[in-house]
């Protein structure tokens, strides 16, 4: 591991519980002047440069730009997997205004942000080989020492949100893409976040199958989730409410969206 | 296009009614092995074509071969992941066809460690939940799931990285955390997919050389896939896969 990793790191640990600050309770996230910057021999490359968002509850919000804009290290810092150098990520923890900064957490909370306040979707699905759909969705469950019966009931009523009720046996080896990642979408909600972060979650499939993770992405907006997804696909981006674009680390346009998904690929 | 699980299964169990010849010393035993899958309606493709093999305990062996060969489909039949077409997969003995859905969870659960070219750690969590994830899933209690977890990643040389993220660890050490959480419930058998394949030659020797003193000192079996000639030659005997067929066998007196 680098140097600069092991400083990370070891701030990390020092840092004391998180103080709680007052937020309007309809906003599930804001993040202000966030800036990450990597070390790669004598050079420092600015990932992300002073990046403001604030997120209400039940939005859908697409981040665009090419590969190398900072859109990973945006989720990978939001989701408690990369610390940035500067700014704050506050988090409506209660749902009800109770805001709490991860920059300022423990190791101990920011797992708890992980397993049981964040679900996260990732480009490559991301699932645990030697388990079947259904023990992959319970994963997050069992760490969190959820109760067996509560387990069963959910993760049996989200794989069939899903449409993969009768696959839940299967294992990802048996399963399509598309299908894999319906499941990382299942598994990202069983322990109902505060927000889903999806990094690229069509980066891997066809059109069609695009399509049908579009539309479920869709179906929980209006079931009132909120969702950040970052893409390289401006098409599909204007599925979102709204379509913020990042170039070199910085937000560098925002417009509204809410196309339909039929419309976009007809 | 696809059949139920179920259906699978059945046809595994009825096209096995003959007693296949087992040898006692065997690991790992496949007979005839075929896997047919149907791309769209008339268009077939033989991913395996009749490979029977032998693994005794202790052995490290090696497959080889280009891609689309049918290497991993070899492993995935192996590893319970995929039935086959025809043909029978028999581990320790025991002809997996034959086992329902718990006992093969069971077997790649505790009977076979799996190591993939992707590591496929969960992100969200650390090294060490990582490891001890297969042993919850395997009931294991808290004390062995302590000691077995820390043991294992101390032999791979990770103990002090353990709460780490995988998105803090190089692809060396995420594979490193990958073969902890295989060996943590003590498997017979290590069955490893392209495990040097996303890394650079030093770090992918480095793990070789660890799969190699696995398989000396804890007499480990492993069954390793590579199309890395280097890699391959590196273990006690080689399998040449061509066409969904094994073309060659080579002793490499490693």
């Amino acid at each position: 591991m680098s140097i600069e990793k092991k400083k990370v790191r070891m701030n990390k640990q020092r840092r004391a519980t998180a103080k709680a600050v007052r937020i309007d309770p309809d906003i599930v996230l804001t993040v202000k002047d966030l800036v990450k910057t990597y070390t790669i021999g004598n050079s420092t490359i600015t990932a992300l440069n002073k990046v403001n968002l604030t997120i209400r509850n039940g939005e859908f919000i697409a981040v665009v730009g090419p590969s190398g804009s900072g859109k990973t290290t945006l989720i990978n810092c939001l989701g408690a997997l990369d610390f940035p150098d500067s700014g704050e990520i506050i988090y409506n923890v209660d749902a009800k205004g109770m805001g709490l900064d991860i920059m300022q957490m423990t190791n101990k909370q920011h797992k708890k942000m992980r397993l049981n306040k964040i679900g996260l979707i990732f480009q490559f699905y991301n699932l645990f080989p030697i388990l079947t759909a259904y023990e992959n969705v319970e994963l997050p469950m069992v760490i969190a020492k959820k109760d067996t019966k509560l387990r069963e009931e959910k993760v049996k009523r989200l794989l069939k949100r899903i449409g993969l009720e009768e696959r839940m046996e299967h294992l990802p080896t048996q399963m399509s893409g598309g299908e894999q990642q319906r499941v990382t979408i299942a598994r990202a909600l069983v322990n109902e976040p505060l927000i889903i972060l999806a990094d690229e979650p069509t980066g891997e499939l066809d059109t069609e199958t695009t399509t049908n993770i579009m539309k479920i992405f869709l179906e929980l907006k209006n079931a009132g989730e909120s969702i950040l997804m970052v893409t390289h696909n401006v098409r599909i981006a204007e599925v979102a409410d709204r379509i913020i674009t990042l170039t070199d680390g910085k937000f560098t346009g925002e417009k509204k969206g809410g196309k339909s998904i039929d419309d976009i690929y007809k | 296009m696809r059949k139920t699980k179920k259906r699978k299964q059945q046809e595994s169990v009825f096209q096995d009614v003959k007693d296949y010849e087992l040898n006692p010393e065997a690991m790992i035993q496949t007979f005839h092995l075929t896997k047919i899958y149907n791309i769209t309606e008339g268009i077939e493709i033989k991913a395996l074509n009749g490979v029977s093999i032998d693994i005794n305990k202790g052995e490290f062996v090696s497959v080889m071969g280009p891609s689309g060969s049918g290497k991993t489909t070899l492993l995935n039949m192996i590893g319970a992941l995929d039935n086959p077409t025809n043909g029978a997969v028999y581990i320790n003995r025991t002809n997996i066809a034959h086992m329902n859905d718990k006992q093969r969870t069971n077997l790649r659960l505790k009977e076979i460690g799996l190591i993939f070219q992707f590591y496929n750690l969960v992100p969200v969590l650390s090294a060490y939940e990582n490891v001890e994830l297969p042993m919850i899933f395997a009931g294991r209690t808290k004390q062995e799931i302590e000691k077995n977890v820390n043991k294992f990643l101390d032999l791979v040389g990770l103990i002090e990285k353990k709460d780490h993220l995988p998105s803090e660890l190089s692809g060396g050490e995420q594979q490193r955390v990958a073969i902890a959480r295989a060996l943590c419930n003590e498997p017979s058998i290590l069955i490893a997919d392209e495990p040097t394949g996303e890394l650079d030659t030093k770090m992918g020797m480095e793990i070789i050389k660890l799969l190699r003193e696995l398989n000396l000192e804890l007499n480990q079996t492993i069954l390793m896939v590579t199309h890395d000639p280097l890699v391959g030659t590196l273990a006690e005997r080689m399998l040449k896969m061509r066409d969904g067929k094994i073309i060659e066998t080579v002793i490499t007196n490693k």
